[in-house]
């Protein structure tokens, strides 16, 4: 579905931000792709999306070139980013110039999402709040039935309800033709929901991996500060102990806390990396 | 919609109507302002010289039509300009060329028929309101003369100039062309005298100009062959280099 392949991406010539970036993303999941400030997400989404062109290497989105932008990839991929600025004209015109352009526009799916978001047809882009707006913009991207859905901060701006509901929605809208790649730092918001898991760091994927293998590999839970942990992979300090990833040696699931996973892939990377691909070096 | 196609006349038809769309209130109001402000000036002269006269109208109406042409193209992908709204239009289902040629169409060929249709309107209407109203004779305004045609197409041409600086410039388009425009003027002019005195070796005039028997000394090249490529040059090769050069602009663009 999408591949790319020894990227070489860079703001100026003297400092490359991505260097020999290589991933695949397949359909019918959430991908999260977690990292921190200046990491690269917001740049990785737009070469995806054919918004900057890569310096080398390939970016191949539904068999074409990111970059020749053709209209047989671009109805398939949707992008919703982090900031927009939506004409003053109503809900109604908006859809009526812009979901024509998409084959699959389904008119009926886009009037329940804004019914769900409490919006309506003849409200006014520019009058509506920020997060009005990203609902929008969500219901818009979801009905547009496009096989990859971008997500650039989804959650930010969205209220606690809205938070939840934006959870509800995504889940029930996958399939298994389409996928969606969410770019976030709010990682409880997305906790839920996201599967894989994918983390940048430096302009390089440093972690990718699905969350049925994260549980069976790793074991979130709080351990005493006495406890001494030979399986212990990262801790981090907490009123009464430490929240630890540790090895799974009794192979019992628990419950993923993607902050702590994303905090001690970013400081620890090749402990945690090697518990999945033992003997590589990293 | 072939999808698999890069050139769908009903996708450039729907790029057209998005951007009339989304500017329809500016260029109703625009429209509104400039059809009252001519019509005033048909009914002024009318007035002040007892008959219908058009010519203070068709002047001005010439200085808008450039002007503001001009200016239009200048704005035509104001939509790249700004962070938040290029990744909408770049991100839009349509090929790099649908999305030029309906801007292209817009800038030129809708909006010279756009500003005709004003001109034979607002002649129509003001000649007939001034006959009417100050009971002269009324005349009317034939807006397909040819030195209008003449006019128009030299709109044509030149506007592809301006539709270069849309896609290179990013922001203060209009004015950065213009700036672009008077610094190759300048250019051009330095080395037009230099190759003149140069041609003109030993007989450059310490003061005041050439007599007119040294021009007869000119080769026939610079007299008859040059200014007639300079010609073939601005209507038939100047704007299909734009275009092309703008096409490809637009096609490397980034947000």
């Amino acid at each position: 579905m999408i591949q790319l392949h020894h990227l070489h991406f860079g703001y100026n010539r003297k400092k490359a931000l991505f260097s020999d970036l290589s991933l695949e993303l397949e359909p019918g999941n959430i991908y999260g792709l977690l990292g921190q400030n200046g990491a690269g997400k917001t740049t990785l989404l737009k070469i995806i999306m054919g918004l900057l062109f890569p310096d080398s290497g390939q970016c191949e989105v539904f068999g074409h070139p990111a970059p020749s932008r053709h209209p047989g990839m671009l109805q398939e991929v949707y992008i919703i980013p982090e900031e927009f600025q939506l004409p003053a004209i109503s809900i109604r015109e908006y859809v009526k110039i812009h979901g024509i352009f998409y084959p699959r526009f389904d008119h009926g799916q886009f009037e329940q999402h804004l019914q769900e978001f409490r919006l309506n047809g003849g409200d006014k882009l520019s009058a509506l709040s920020y997060g009005q707006k990203k609902k929008f913009l969500l219901a818009f991207g979801l009905a547009t039935n496009s096989r990859l859905l971008i997500l650039d901060e989804p959650t930010n701006g969205l209220d606690i309800p809205s938070k939840s509901q934006f959870r509800r929605i995504m889940a029930a809208s996958i399939t298994p033709e389409r996928a969606f790649l969410i770019s976030t730092h709010q990682v409880r918001d997305l906790e839920s929901l996201i599967d894989p898991v994918i983390i940048l760091d430096k302009g390089n994927i440093i972690f990718h991996q699905k969350t049925d293998e994260i549980t069976k590999k790793l074991a979130f839970r709080v351990v005493r500060e006495e406890e001494a942990e030979k399986d212990l992979l990262y801790a981090e300090d907490l009123v009464n102990g430490k929240a630890a990833i540790t090895r799974n040696k009794g192979h019992q699931e628990s419950q993923i806390d993607l902050e702590l996973l994303f905090n001690g892939v970013i400081s620890q990377s090749q402990a945690i990396n090697s518990e999945f691909n033992p003997g590589a070096v990293f | 919609m072939n999808t698999q196609s890069l050139l769908s006349l009903k996708r450039i038809y729907l790029l057209i109507r998005r951007y009339i769309t989304l500017n329809a209130k500016a260029t109703l109001i625009a429209l509104g302002g400039i059809s009252g402000f001519l019509l005033l000036i048909i009914l002024v002269q009318t007035y002040a010289s007892g008959q219908v006269i058009y010519s203070g109208f068709v002047k001005t109406f010439w200085a808008i039509f450039f002007f503001g042409g001009f200016i239009l193209t200048s704005r035509i992908f104001h939509e790249l300009h700004s962070p938040e709204k290029s990744y909408q239009y770049l991100s839009l289902p349509a090929s790099t060329l649908e999305k030029f040629l309906s801007r292209w169409l817009l800038s030129s060929l809708i909006y010279m028929v756009v500003t005709f249709l004003v001109l034979g309107l607002i002649g129509l209407l003001g000649g007939g309101l001034g006959a009417g109203l100050f009971g002269v004779q009324f005349h009317p305004l034939n807006p397909l003369q040819l030195d209008f045609i003449q006019l128009a197409g030299t709109y044509w041409v030149m506007q592809s100039v301006f539709l270069l600086g849309a896609c290179h410039f990013r922001g203060h388009n209009f004015l950065k062309t213009l700036l672009a425009l008077f610094l190759i003027g300048v250019f051009i002019a330095i080395f037009t005298s230099l190759m003149t005195k140069f041609i003109m070796a030993g007989q450059w005039p310490e003061h005041g100009g050439f007599e007119p028997e040294y021009f007869q000394q000119v080769p026939a090249f610079f007299t008859v062959t040059l200014p007639a490529i300079a010609k073939t040059f601005f209507w038939y090769l100047m704007a299909p280099f734009f275009l092309i050069v703008s096409y490809f602009k637009l096609k490397e663009r980034q947000v």
